[in-house]
């Protein structure tokens, strides 16, 4: 594996990618949402640039919306795009967050919430994940119809059904799913040997620091949109101490 | 998920100071010290845990440049401070961020380093936030000379004087940090990995750690120098001198947003303040011990403060405002007939608020805190957080507008309509990231600003929430306007924190940034405040602090208000 750009504190995490979002065109609020989501990854020992890159991009390249409509249907919530766009996934993350936060002490297991036509589906996962709720399992159908889900649970634990890392792998829109499960879940036959991520990665990631590659550029240029040009005057007058001190 | 937390009318009990009245700009930007600031509880915990110091490596050549290492040894773990010194052109001395090269620069290190991890700090620490650097670093820093007191040091040292401790008390420091910077900052550990170790568990505590450290090695190193220049005739610095050396600082911007980023430890802190002296003010006769140390303390304000000089008009006036207010302090408690009365110590803290500039009457909490750690000290234990903000979606807009009416009415009343209002705003620069503060109509990058309006913004909330008549739930507005979930997600969560808002408009255009400063500084312990301008200060750190070889119990717990060391040590 080539060496990665860089590697980064889970804090840097937090500063460069919440800010990269805003730069990308996200409100501040759900710009946190997503440097929280950014940090589940990169807490499973993932390249969070990776993952998150190319929901950026489709906001920044107005492929996809942040306008969305939310329906009840009886125990399904549904949340729609507005427009002919693929949903964000950036919007619909923290959608569902809201969605679980308020129906927490609803103990009709039944409910279940629909996104639809969401550009990046595994970053409703990582949306979910952070939130460090109970059990839910977020799962999407691909364009040749196969099957993928990820199961989450609290203290960082969470399942995928692929055994890959593999990004390509989830590409493309697709309809997502979310449904609360029993926590007994986690050690079902369904799950059982699946690629499992734990409080231990995270652990480790603090020992050895997020390792970010290709798509660290990517990040870094939506973060740079954040930052004000120096001019001579803001450079004189815009901070504290004087440019020469020797006392 | 989210706590269960407190309600404010809990938190806030009888006998505290309100947060209207704590949590202003202008009291703020008067803090003091006090024994619960973390550079105190720091040297309580080391002479407590007999932590053991142990310098590692000194190489170090005739100029003072070099690598070393000096450890300490904690109950369970040891850190190191790795420091590197180089030669550096005068002109290239600055204390800005944008700045390129310094005379020290160090981490503290987790553990003990092996020359390979060395080398590749020696690549990359002197490069500071163009360096990359690893979990195992806590904490990057680097320090300029005073070349003035160096030089003057280090020359009478080697000709077998001590020196002129007038011109010592004048700078106060051999070195000055420029920043410290710790959690997580240019690829050093998360807090994270340190936040559950019983040393490390407090604000701030490895990055004093550091400091303290470095101040150790600052004393060392001018007495290297002179013993290589001078030979035998040289001599160590008197140990009342060396005592009395702080480390200097030069905090700008940078630390201004830190406050408003993370408003329940802020409100932590402030707690942990009003409480202690709230438990102080409610006793009602006091100990021969605790009437000894207060007598013992107030002459050390006097003598400290009159010390105290600076260049800057405003500041120089509020300190001969403070001396005065320690006279009449004085006075009242030289009268035998004030004794006698019950609740001596809330009388003090009365009279104080009837009589004293808010200078006079922070300083006086300061004494008023100093001599009853054994009813105070376990608070430093509670002043640290996890709490992050929580946005509560189901709650409707009518009760999330009672939230603003209830706690942001401080808020409400800014007109922000005026441009006056919002003048101010906060951004980071294209160069090197440093923080700087712009004048929205003038300067470029006011679309670009740090969310840190937090008055501004819940006056556009409340704003927007009178104009939707139906009564939707917060998930749903938030859905439809975004741009408001984080000031929604604040709002909702500091409610359960009184203390945690700054109750003041940080983008009116007479905004003064250093009380911002001056307050967090405080926090941290730090004395003689010398203001440079409304953006930046300068302030000593550790001055009067024991050194680690012999820190004795009493020693440790007695430092508050240094002065210059009596004639007879120089």
């Amino acid at each position: 594996m080539n060496s990665p750009e860089i590697v980064l504190s889970f804090n840097e995490v937090m500063f460069y990618f919440s800010r990269a979002a805003v730069g990308a065109g996200l409100p501040y609020g759900l710009a946190e949402e997503f440097g929280r989501s950014s940090i589940w990854i990169a807490a499973g020992g993932l390249d969070p640039a990776e993952f998150t890159s190319n929901a950026l991009k489709s906001l920044d390249e107005a492929q996809s919306s942040l306008s969305a409509s939310q329906t009840e249907n009886g125990a399904e919530t549904v949340l729609t795009c507005s427009g002919e766009k693929t949903l964000s996934s950036l919007l619909a993350g923290p959608s569902v967050c809201d969605w679980i936060s308020a129906k927490d002490n609803d103990s009709n297991e039944n409910q279940h919430f629909s996104a639809k036509n969401v550009d990046h589906p595994f970053m409703l996962a990582a949306a979910v994940g952070s939130f460090n709720s109970r059990s839910w399992e977020i799962s999407w159908h691909d364009s040749r119809g196969t099957l993928y889900a990820v199961l989450t649970a609290e203290h960082g634990n969470w399942k995928t059904s692929w055994d890959s890392a593999d990004i390509s792998l989830m590409s493309g829109a697709a309809d997502v799913t979310i449904r609360s499960v029993e926590r007994s879940f986690f050690n079902a036959d369904k799950w059982n040997g699946k690629k499992s991520y734990s409080e231990k990665n995270r652990e480790r990631v603090l020992e050895t620091g997020v390792q970010v590659y290709e798509a660290w550029p990517i990040i870094h240029s939506f973060f740079s949109r954040c930052l004000v040009p120096s001019t001579d005057e803001s450079r004189k007058s815009g901070a504290g101490a004087g440019l020469v001190e020797t006392d | 998920m989210k706590e269960i937390m407190p309600e404010s009318n809990n938190v806030v009990s009888t006998g505290m100071r309100s947060p209207e009245k704590v949590m202003r700009l202008s009291r703020m930007g008067s803090s003091f010290q006090t024994r619960l600031s973390f550079m105190r509880s720091l040297t309580r915990r080391i002479s407590r845990e007999k932590w053991r110091f142990e310098k590692i490596r000194f190489d170090i050549d005739k100029d003072g440049y070099g690598v070393s290492v000096y450890a300490v040894h904690t109950p369970e773990r040891t850190y190191s401070l790795v420091t590197f010194t180089n030669a550096i052109d005068p002109e290239m001395r600055t204390d800005r961020v944008v700045a390129e090269v310094w005379d020290a620069t160090f981490n503290l290190f987790d553990g003990v380093p092996t020359d390979s991890d060395i080398k590749r700090l020696s690549l990359n620490t002197p490069k500071q936030e163009a360096g990359r650097f690893s979990p195992s670093e806590l904490v990057l820093a680097r320090a300029n000379k005073s070349l003035r007191l160096f030089e003057h040091v280090a020359s009478r040292l080697s000709e077998g004087k001590q020196p002129d401790v007038e011109l010592l008390a004048s700078v106060g420091y051999l070195m000055r940090t420029t920043a410290v910077y710790g959690s997580g900052k240019f690829g050093c550990a998360d807090r994270e990995k340190i936040a559950k170790r019983p040393e490390t568990r407090g604000a701030f505590q490895v990055e004093l750690l550091t400091v303290y450290l470095f101040r150790w090695f600052t004393i060392e190193l001018v007495e290297h120098v002179a013993k290589l220049r001078g030979g035998r005739k040289a001599v160590s610095l008197n140990p009342e001198i060396s005592k009395y050396l702080g480390i200097g600082n030069a905090t700008g911007l940078g630390m201004a947003p830190f406050l408003i980023k993370h408003p329940v430890l802020i409100h932590n802190w402030v707690l942990a303040l009003e409480t202690a002296l709230s438990r102080v003010i409610a006793l009602e006769s006091y100990t021969p011990e605790t009437l000894s140390l207060f007598s013992k303390n107030l002459p050390r304000a006097i003598q400290h403060i009159a010390e105290w000089n600076v260049e800057d008009q405003l500041q120089t006036a509020r300190i001969l405002k403070t001396r005065e207010d320690l006279k009449l302090l004085a006075n009242w408690f030289a009268d035998e007939e004030n004794l006698k009365q019950p609740f001596l110590w809330e009388r003090i803290l009365r009279f104080a608020e009837s009589n004293f500039s808010l200078e006079g009457q922070e300083l006086t909490v300061s004494l008023l805190l100093e001599p009853h750690g054994e009813l105070v000290d376990d608070l430093a234990d509670e002043m640290q957080t996890s709490t992050e903000t929580e946005l509560e979606p189901s709650m409707s807009l009518t009760e999330l507008n009672d939230l603003l009416q209830k706690s942001f009415s401080w808020a409400l009343e800014i007109d922000f309509e005026d441009p006056e209002k919002q003048r101010r705003f906060w951004y980071y620069s294209e160069e090197k990231l440093e923080p700087r503060f712009g004048d929205r109509y003038a300067d470029p990058g006011a679309e670009k600003e740090m969310p840190l309006a937090v008055g501004r913004d819940v006056y556009l909330l409340s704003k927007k929430i009178k104009s939707i008549s139906a009564d939707i739930s917060v998930g749903a507005f938030v859905q439809k306007y975004p741009e408001f979930r984080h000031i929604i997600r604040r709002v909702q969560t500091v409610v359960r924190f009184p203390y945690a808002e700054i109750r003041d408009n940080i983008l009116d255009a007479e905004m003064r940034p250093i009380d911002l400063l001056r307050f967090k500084l405080a926090f941290f312990g730090a004395s003689k405040f010398d203001p440079k301008s409304e953006l930046w200060t300068r302030i000593t750190l550790f001055q009067g602090a024991p050194l680690p070889v012999g820190l004795s119990k009493s020693e440790a717990e007695e430092w508050a208000f240094p002065f210059i060391p009596a004639q007879e040590v120089r």
